[in-house]
């Protein structure tokens, strides 16, 4: 009972506001950024920051593959060897360790015979840039066990490359294990120059190659646990965006982007929208001193260049986000000010303020109960239409490499599009997306800002 | 009945307007608006004391200075016999539980964001007497009953857009009565009302002050309403009083020019006085400029020479008629 009022009002706001084709728009297209923000490590198994060279440094997207010249480009294989994808070739021995990892495996060897496990690749395309193998294992054997294992390929035509043996004397604490087609070692066990490239010359042919692991025992049997095997082959077609100057996944940069920029946006603007409602809210009110004061400071606000200022001010205080944010927030306040201050000064002479007096209300009584809720509503269509110049404000600074480097926003995108040859290379599904997404989102925001002005401002409308 | 509770001495309240750029380069004077100038009288316990004049002659600044709600330029407020003029908002804090307000809008007086309970709720809350919610609600109610909204729980938890004006008004009446004072100052309250429902809340401050003893101050353009309920009347001209008596007396002998033109602006002439209209001419001059002397004789049918040179006393010509016009006589 006691809500009635408030839920008939919130309804038909909401039906207000939707009827209006411009905020339909806005909200699909933010609530569409908003799925991807939340749902981001769904959409993209990779972290946009930390998981580089997944790809050949600015390979093209996987669907590029139909472009013409591209058919024979490698694609990047990301997987996981584990329990599931091995075969057993020989020695039968082959258990689940889940216990230690998901998908992790152990192999008891039979002492004298060889043990393999086998994963089929069919491999048609060019070679790749590099190859990577991670995965971490142990043993266990008595002292008197020697053990061998080895990782091999085998090519189309039977021949074996050994990218890694071992030789271990009893049992062995788990520890990591790491191939990686540029390791000098590796070079030298195959025979390749320091200057040849492992990959060009291991997968020069097209066909089925066998990915091995093979153990071998003496004395007693051993047991070798192993971790899924990660598998990563750099190749020049990557996902759904390709790959940025690192081998870094854009289509990831992207999606959680869309974190940061609404973030970013929200934050500043609800910052800006306090320090902007609380100034003009006393301005208006109390008037004399203080209004002189707070006005004028708006005044010099507004005289500053912001960009030019925030570009120094930014290289100064160094390169974290949320100091970004804080000084974007610092000026962008006088807008807000400036309307809740005049809003004040109309609501300062209701009758229902000078019948709280006439009760005793202080001032700050009068300012929290009568004026504020009054001019929430217009605060908040502020708020709204504050966030698309935050966005924009921190996408420039980050183009300009003033932003914060760990943080994947969309400004960084552009940035190191712009550093690093994508204009020249006219890697288009890098730049565009980035310039697309800072465009619609903060379309969404204007659109839906101008809704709710066009529903709340008083000026558009009479006595609610 | 002869009890004072209120009285306004000699009050004042001039406003300071801001000069133009030109004005302070040519060394004009600051231009000051006599809103209200020389005022006083006593309000006695139950007693309804009329103030009447034109729009602008300074009765809503009265009504406001009255309640410290702005500060007097000069003069006293004595309420309950102590000077009241001086005290901080802190100190007024007590005395405001005593002194209410009615406004002429009933829309602009209530937050529109808040239901009829909290609006009524809010001098409990600001004055600390909120304690116990059970004892507020009870006060609401009983409240709610005093001013004929029945029944009282269907009204509070409306909105005031969803409540009539005469029902707004009722509200507001309830809203200054909640907290029991002895003192409220009406501005207008009826002004904005249906003719129907005006005679409705003009009985009801009758009842409340008969019932209750409360006083109040009732400010009106309207004098015929004000003689039906009030005890005594002021006649307001450019932030002056220019006569007081009781409203009968008022009426039916009406000593100053300017109040029997007041008068026959509502009632039928008198046959007595030839049958003609008393009509002022000319419009209500510029408070910031007012005319020297008699502040009324440029629109006076019986203006002389010394009226423009000389401004008249406020005399007490018998029985306690005060009129501020050299040729009055009994
Ligand atoms: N805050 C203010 N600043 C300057 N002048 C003011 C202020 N308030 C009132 N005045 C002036 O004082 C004079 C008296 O105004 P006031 O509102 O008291 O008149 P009123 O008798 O209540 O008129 P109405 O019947 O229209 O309500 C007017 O000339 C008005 O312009
Ligand atoms: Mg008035």
């Amino acid at each position: 009972m006691k809500k009635r009022g408030f839920w008939v009002n919130a309804t038909k706001f909401c039906r207000e506001f939707i009827s209006k084709p411009q905020g339909r728009l806005g909200l699909i297209i933010l609530g569409l950024f908003i799925f991807v923000a939340v749902a981001a490590p769904i959409l993209t198994p990779y972290d946009p920051i930390d998981d580089l060279y997944l790809a050949e440094g600015m390979a093209k997207p996987a669907w590029a593959k139909v472009l013409p010249g591209n058919s024979k480009l490698p694609v990047t294989v990301h997987t996981r060897l584990g329990f599931n994808e091995w075969q057993v070739a020989s020695g039968e021995d082959l258990h689940n360790a889940e216990e230690i990892k998901e998908n992790a495996f152990a192999i008891k060897t039979t002492p004298g015979e060889f043990s393999k496990l086998v994963h089929d690749v069919n491999y048609k395309t060019d070679p790749p840039g590099n190859f990577h193998f991670e995965t971490r294992y142990s043993i266990d054997a008595s002292e008197e066990t020697t053990t061998v294992l080895a990782f091999v390929i085998v090519d189309p035509n039977g021949k074996e490359w050994r990218l890694w043996e071992k030789k271990i004397f009893g049992s062995l604490k788990p520890q990591d294990l790491l191939i990686d087609s540029r390791q000098l070692d590796l070079k030298t066990r195959l025979g390749l120059t320091i200057f040849d490239e492992a990959s060009k010359v291991i997968f020069a042919k097209k066909g089925q190659y066998k990915v091995l692991l093979r153990a071998y025992s003496e004395g007693e049997p051993a047991i070798i646990t192993m971790e899924p095997v990660a598998v990563n082959i750099q190749g020049k077609l990557h996902g759904v965006l390709g790959a940025d100057h690192m081998g870094g996944d854009l289509w990831s940069q992207l999606i959680y982007g869309a974190r940061i920029s609404l973030i970013i946006g929200i934050v500043a603007a609800l910052i800006a929208v306090f320090i902007g409602t609380a100034i003009g809210i006393a301005s208006g009110y109390i008037g004399g001193f203080v209004d002189e004061f707070f006005m004028r400071l708006a005044d010099v606000m507004l005289s500053i260049p912001t960009m030019p200022v925030l570009i120094i001010l930014s290289s100064l205080i160094g390169k974290n986000i949320w100091n970004v944010v804080i000084l974007i927030a610092l000026f962008s306040w006088t807008s807000t000010a400036r309307i809740v201050r005049s809003q004040t000064l109309t609501l300062k002479e209701r009758a229902f303020v000078e019948a709280a007096r006439a009760s005793g209300a202080s001032k700050t009584y009068t300012m929290l109960v009568h004026i504020l809720p009054n001019v929430i509503p217009l605060v908040f269509a502020a708020l709204v239409l504050l966030i698309p110049g935050a966005i924009l404000y921190e996408a420039t600074l980050s183009f300009l490499g003033l932003g914060d480097p760990t943080t994947p926003t969309w400004g960084r995108m552009l940035h190191n599009a712009r550093s690093f040859g994508a204009f020249t290379m006219r890697a288009w599904w890098w730049i565009l997306p980035p310039g697309l997404a800072i465009t619609l989102l903060s379309l969404s925001f204007v659109f839906i800002g101008n809704t709710l002005d066009e529903i709340l401002n008083p000026r558009n409308k009479e006595r609610a | 009945m002869s009890q004072v509770v209120f009285e306004a001495k000699n009050l004042k309240k001039y406003f300071y307007l801001r000069k133009t750029l030109k004005d302070s380069l040519q060394g004009k004077p600051t231009p000051i608006v006599h809103a209200v100038d020389g005022v006083s009288f006593t309000v006695n316990k139950g007693e309804i004391v009329g103030v009447v004049g034109e729009s602008g002659c300074g009765k809503t600044t009265l009504g406001r200075v009255l309640l410290k709600l702005i500060e007097p330029t000069a003069g006293n407020i004595v309420f309950e016999g102590k000077d009241i003029t001086k005290l901080t908002a802190e100190q007024m804090k007590l005395y405001r539980r005593k002194l209410q307000l009615v406004f002429q809008d009933p829309f602009e007086s209530m937050n529109p964001r808040m239901d009829i309970y909290s609006i009524i709720a809010e001098p409990l809350r600001i004055q600390g007497l909120d304690k116990d919610e059970a004892e507020v609600e009870a006060k609401i109610l009983k409240t709610l009953d005093e001013v004929e909204l029945k029944p009282a729980e269907e009204y509070i938890y409306r909105y005031p857009h969803e409540l009539s004006g005469g029902q707004r008004q009722r509200i507001a009446i309830a809203r200054a009565l909640v907290l029991d004072p002895e003192f409220i100052v009406a501005d207008e309250p009826v002004s904005m009302l249906d003719v129907s429902i005006r005679g409705e809340v003009l009985n009801l401050m009758l009842r409340l002050s008969k019932e209750r003893d409360v006083s109040f101050v009732y400010i009106t353009h309207d004098l015929a309403t004000a003689r039906h309920i009030c005890n005594r009347i002021i006649v307001m001209y450019l932030g002056e009083t220019v006569e007081q008596c009781t409203a009968d007396e008022l009426v039916y002998s009406p000593l100053h020019p300017y109040t029997k033109a007041l008068i026959s602006a509502v009632l039928p002439p008198k046959p007595q006085e030839g049958g003609v209209k008393a009509i002022l001419e000319g419009e209500v001059p510029n408070a910031a400029n007012p005319p020297s002397g008699c502040r009324l004789h440029p629109r006076c049918p019986i203006a002389k020479e010394i009226c423009s040179k000389q401004s008249p006393e406020l005399r007490d010509i018998g029985n306690n008629h005060l009129v501020a016009c050299h040729f009055a006589k009994k």
